[in-house]
């Protein structure tokens, strides 16, 4: 591997743009700046800039930064943001000129309500499959007991398939959930679960916005296959103190945020914590289990985001984020007078730190440099001394330290560059299990890890071409340098957009992607006991090529339509031999017992959106399929993947229900209700059996004769398609606000209808058993805003 | 490996915070029988003079009704290519054929049933040169000491039949564990031990030759048999590996999933027959016998 070549490389490209990029933007008058939330300081990323004369306009990018290139006349600039009050100003500009903007939330009665995309966005960029949640939206859909969770939010989307009912795991046009690239502010977090994948890693409070990519994807992502879902938190309110503080029947969350230097420096930190060990205690209680000689369990999670940013001037702007969470579980078994002790606790945790500096080169180039951490661990503990030592532990290491450099070089109007780096140093320690007991003491696997080296650059550009036409044109390329091996790779994206008229416009895109790292699951439930290994000598990188197509429809300005169409190849995709189990202690490596085997998924999603009124939300639908085949998986058979699900629909209503001022406050309120259909999830289940053999000198044995005279017969892995799952949610929410307060009462009624979705099927004698994970369930949520 | 049954203990509680609204209800899942299967298993053993080929059909899942034998079939043996003959019925779905399998010699067999041909082919693996001894030292055992033919790849299991019960009512049996320290074991019916061995293995310890130099000893105790005692390595084919494995597999995680099977999914059995399910396999093996003392 040639490291040093590539930082050099790396180093002559950003020279030469900084040196050399003056000579561009001088011949014309630039207006640039960060648009930004008048109350709050929060910068507006996807407000737009539009000058009504020229037609001419451009959008912030993540960092809230826009740079337009106008006629140095006297000009009419018009700054928005769907949900803000529109800012129109006219100005003559000689000279390049700094305009920091402040937008006002519209809060009028005719509330605006936030929109899943800009005009801008939706029609004319030439990307597409690309969605916008904020905090608020997520808030106000329906969810099991009352807790608001984005990972299950982004599963109204169309083309987003979920596991199982209730699960955070999600399936984006039949990718498998490790295609998706999870980042918080930029950092990757390898765990996105809490309580065994039935709640996301994402406290809701601390979240700002959430962006999904799974149409084309801009050569700026890399290292995963499918999809990129880039959460943002709340960077601190630059004005003012605030917080909250929400309560859930699962769990309770408090943020804090407000300035430490007004307009310069705030901060942010928010934390979370389960009640459920509570509800497990008591429950323990009542069953008289919590004595000395019975099973004893307990269980926690806790998150914390914390987040500061620091305006050093006009130019220069830094942030530094954290992100922790950890689940721990233990359960202790006797160690009474006459029993054994066993204990066993096992526990996972995610913590990720990025610093990061903007800084405005000139106005046309804007930069942000990226130094980040991300750790993952798992960790479990087999205890079967009370007192002395006699434990295995095992854990499993994913650590990655990474530095990137995003750049935005906006040389004139309707022309647009984005470059940047990206080196990473990750080092995998999968499976290391130690032994100690009062007489010996042993270590497997310590010397199985994998540190590699990746080293990335990528260029896009968004240009306007003759007629109505828009492209935009990636490349991203890099090595990934394994102990032995290098992995080098070219990585085309391109994208087209046309427009037929003001309201209708036309999309294809084809993006070639790369994944160095795999997840490995072992269970149908999406539980953290899945591993992440790296690609190795022996384990090629995945590859994928996605390509899209669709046409997308704005009415009136308040009602969207798309219909797009999906076929997704994939390459050299890993998963477990059969028959491997969780949580292993085998000296050999995670090598031996994986596939390695290609995919194919295809689809059309369909969507039909209200943006704004009092009754907004949207429909969508997908028809997809999704297919997997490994050589040695099903006997080398292609096999429907886990997460196809035939058709799905979703209806998500927002229906705001009007305000009135009683005794200072101002009372809204507020319906929400989703309905959610999907055909049902495919499992491997034997609908037949057969007379066995016995296995060699096995006959006339007595162990589970029984079971050994008697096979299932299962023709096909994922064989059977569980009936269809569908249910309804409601929401209704009461705000009481003040000058200085609001509280919020959130009535939720899951699965309204009581739909006994089944969850798992099982036999019991002669009879086939259904669980039903999640039938009517009512609760209620608070929240205080001050 | 950590046992599924630690696996489960953690997985359920875990989810039982969701339990706790959780229901369980009869279903119909109205899986029917339309794509009823012929079965065909017979393994060839070495040692024995006879071959026993059994023809049924597959049942619901649900049904409480027993297997439909197959009487009227056709069921020959190939060996090299070369018919050996034809099976006679007997009971049950029974066939049987006087005839000794050689080892290294390839064998297909051939039922047609009227509804089409089913059959599946096996290659017996050379005899493997081993010896036993009982060791009575400190670690109390048996060791096998094996020349692995390196021209094959192959697959061996060590198991152990003997008796259990009080000694007017004994019963012969297979050995409920193998204990051993042996690093190169297969760990996919293995538990961690606190005992004199590490490891425990489920009725049989698999290893495969990969790693293996010419020459390997292997101690082993099988636990739950008592004398008199025989000891076993059995180097089987390909097809009859991967069918042990696969079945055991599956009854490991059955018996740890108890009534609620919600830790794993279940998979297909290995099956070489076409034209139905079933197993035509074959094994060599090599046994000594040792009483009391």
């Amino acid at each position: 591997m040639n490291i040093k070549y590539q930082i050099k490389f790396v180093a002559i490209v950003l020279f030469s743009l900084i040196v050399f990029q003056p000579a561009f933007s001088q011949q014309n008058s630039t207006i640039s700046g960060y648009v930004s939330d008048a109350s709050s300081g929060e910068r507006l990323s996807g407000a737009t800039v539009y000058v009504p004369e020229s037609g001419k306009g451009a959008s912030c990018n993540e960092y809230g930064f826009f740079s337009l290139t106008i006629p140095s006349a006297q000009t009419t600039v018009v700054f928005r943001f769907v949900g803000y009050e529109p800012f129109v100003f006219k100005l003559k500009i000689p000279k390049d000129t700094v305009l920091n903007v402040q937008l006002n939330a519209n809060n009028t009665i005719e509330e605006v309500k936030v929109t899943a995309t800009s005009k801008e966005d939706f029609l004319l960029s030439p990307a597409f499959g690309m969605h916008r949640l904020n905090a608020k939206q997520v808030e106000q859909i329906p969810a099991v007991l009352g807790e608001p969770d984005l990972l299950k939010a982004i599963q109204l989307l169309p083309g987003v398939s979920f596991s199982t009912e209730g699960s955070t795991g999600f399936s984006v046009r039949g990718g498998s959930p490790d295609q998706t690239l999870i980042q918080l502010d930029g950092v990757p977090v390898y765990n996105v679960n809490h309580l065994w994948g039935f709640m996301s890693a994402f406290n809701n409070d601390a979240i700002s916005e959430t962006k999904l990519y799974k149409g084309s994807l801009p050569a700026r992502f890399g290292g995963r296959l499918g999809s990129v879902l880039d959460v943002r938190m709340k960077e601190g309110n630059l004005k003012k103190r605030t917080g909250t503080f929400s309560v859930s029947p699962i769990a309770g969350r408090y943020t804090l945020e407000g300035p430490i230097v007004k307009d310069k420096v705030s901060f942010m930190v928010s934390g979370r914590t389960t009640w459920a060990n509570l509800l497990l205690s008591a429950a323990q209680r009542l069953e008289g289990q919590n004595n000395e000689e019975s099973q004893l369990l307990t269980y926690g999670f806790w998150d914390i985001n914390a987040k500061t940013n620091w305006m050093i001037n006009r130019n220069n702007r830094l942030y530094l984020s954290f992100y922790t969470g950890r689940d721990a579980f233990v359960t202790e078994d006797g160690g009474g007078r006459y029993q054994d002790y066993t204990k066993f606790s096992y526990n996972w945790q995610n913590l990720t730190s990025v610093l990061r500096w903007n800084r405005i080169f000139s106005p046309v180039l804007f930069a942000n440099f990226s130094a980040y951490n991300s750790r993952f661990r798992q960790e479990y503990l087999n205890k079967f001394d009370k007192n002395g030592k006699d434990e295995y532990k095992g854990y499993n290491n994913l650590n990655d330290w990474s530095l990137k450099g995003d750049f935005d070089w906006l040389p004139e109007t309707g022309v647009s560059f984005k470059f940047g780096f990206q080196l990473s140093n990750q080092k995998f320690s999968p499976e290391i299990i130690s032994y100690t007991s009062d007489s010996t003491s042993f270590t497997l696997n310590d010397d199985i890890f994998t540190r590699n080296i990746i080293s990335e650059v990528y260029l896009e550009s968004e240009v306007e071409l003759p007629g109505n036409l828009k492209g935009s044109f990636g490349l991203r390329g890099g090595n990934l340098a394994t102990q032995n091996k290098n992995y080098w790779s070219l990585r085309p994206r391109v994208a087209l957009s046309y427009l037929f008229s003001e309201q209708v416009s036309g999309k294809v895109s084809w993006s070639r992607m790369k994944q160095y790292l795999h997840q490995l699951q072992n269970t149908t439930l999406g539980i953290p006991t899945e591993l992440w290994v790296s690609s190795t000598d022996k384990i090629k990188p995945g590859t994928s090529d996605l390509f899209s197509a669709g046409l997308f429809w704005k009415l009136k300005g308040k009602y969207q339509f798309s219909a797009e169409t999906f076929y997704t190849s994939l390459q050299d995709v890993i998963r477990y031999k059969d028959g491997t189990t969780a949580l292993k202690e085998r000296g050999d490596s995670w090598e031996d017992y994986v596939v390695s085997g290609k995919g194919e998924s295809y689809g059309l999603e369909l969507m039909a959106e209200k943006t704004t009124g009092n009754l907004t939300g949207w429909i969508a639908y997908t028809l997809s399929k999704s297919t997997r085949q490994f050589d040695e998986i099903n006997f080398g058979k292609i096999f429907p993947y886990a997460y196809d699900r035939r058709h799905k629909l979703n209806v998500n209503v927002n229906w705001f229900l009007g305000q009135k001022s009683k005794k200072g406050m101002v009372i809204k309120r507020n319906l929400s209700g989703t309905f959610n259909f999907a055909s049902g999830k495919y499992i491997t289940l034997a609908e037949q059996e057969y007379q066995a053999i016995p296995l060699p000198l096995m006959e006339g044995s007595r162990y589970r004769a029984d079971w050994f005279a008697t096979r299932s017969y299962i023709n096909s892995v994922n064989n059977y398609r569980m009936p269809d799952f569908h249910n309804l949610n409601l929401s209704y929410r009461i705000e009481r606000q003040s000058a200085d307060k609001t509280i919020i009462w959130d009535f939720s009624v899951y699965n309204v209808y009581n739909r006994l979705n089944p969850w798992y099927y099982y036999k019991k004698g002669d009879q086939m058993k259904q669980i039903t994970l999640f039938p009517i369930i009512p609760s209620v949520g608070f929240k205080y805003e001050f | 490996m950590i046992s599924a049954k630690i696996f489960r203990r953690f997985l359920f509680p875990g989810t039982s915070i969701f339990l706790f609204f959780a229901c369980i209800s009869n279903v119909d899942l109205k899986i029917g029988s339309e794509n009823q299967q012929f079965v065909l298993n017979s393994i060839l053993d070495t040692s024995k003079d006879t071959v026993v080929a059994r023809l049924t059909k597959t049942k619901n899942i649900t049904s409480a009704e027993s297997f439909e034998a197959v009487r009227d079939a056709e069921i020959v043996l190939f060996e090299n290519d070369k018919e050996l003959g034809h099976f006679t019925y007997s009971d049950s779905g029974a066939y049987f054929l006087v005839y000794n399998p050689k080892p290294g010699l390839k064998y297909r067999l051939e039922a047609e049933t009227g509804d089409g041909k089913i059959w599946g082919e096996t290659t017996v693996p050379k005899e493997t040169e081993a010896r036993f001894e009982k060791r009575a030292s400190s670690i109390e055992g048996y060791q096998v000491s094996l020349e692995d033919n390196d021209d094959d790849d192959n697959f061996y299991w060590i198991t152990a039949t003997g008796y259990v019960g009080a000694s007017e009512h004994q019963y012969k049996n297979i050995a409920c564990i193998i204990s051993s320290d042996f690093e190169y074991a297969d760990d996919f019916n293995r538990y961690t031990s606190e005992g004199t061995f590490k490891f425990e293995y489920d009725y049989y310890l698999r290893f495969s030759d990969n790693q293996l130099t010419d020459s390997t000893s292997i101690l082993f105790r099988p636990e739950c048999v008592n004398s008199p005692i025989t000891v076993f390595l059995l180097s089987t084919d390909y097809h009859l590996d991967k069918y042990m494995k696969s079945s055991l597999l599956l009854e490991r995680m059955d018996l740890y999933a108890e009534d609620t099977p919600i830790i794993y999914s279940p998979q297909p059995v290995y099956s070489n027959v076409h034209g139905g399910t079933g197993i035509f396999g074959s094994f060599t093996g090599v046994s000594q016998k040792f009483s009391k003392d």
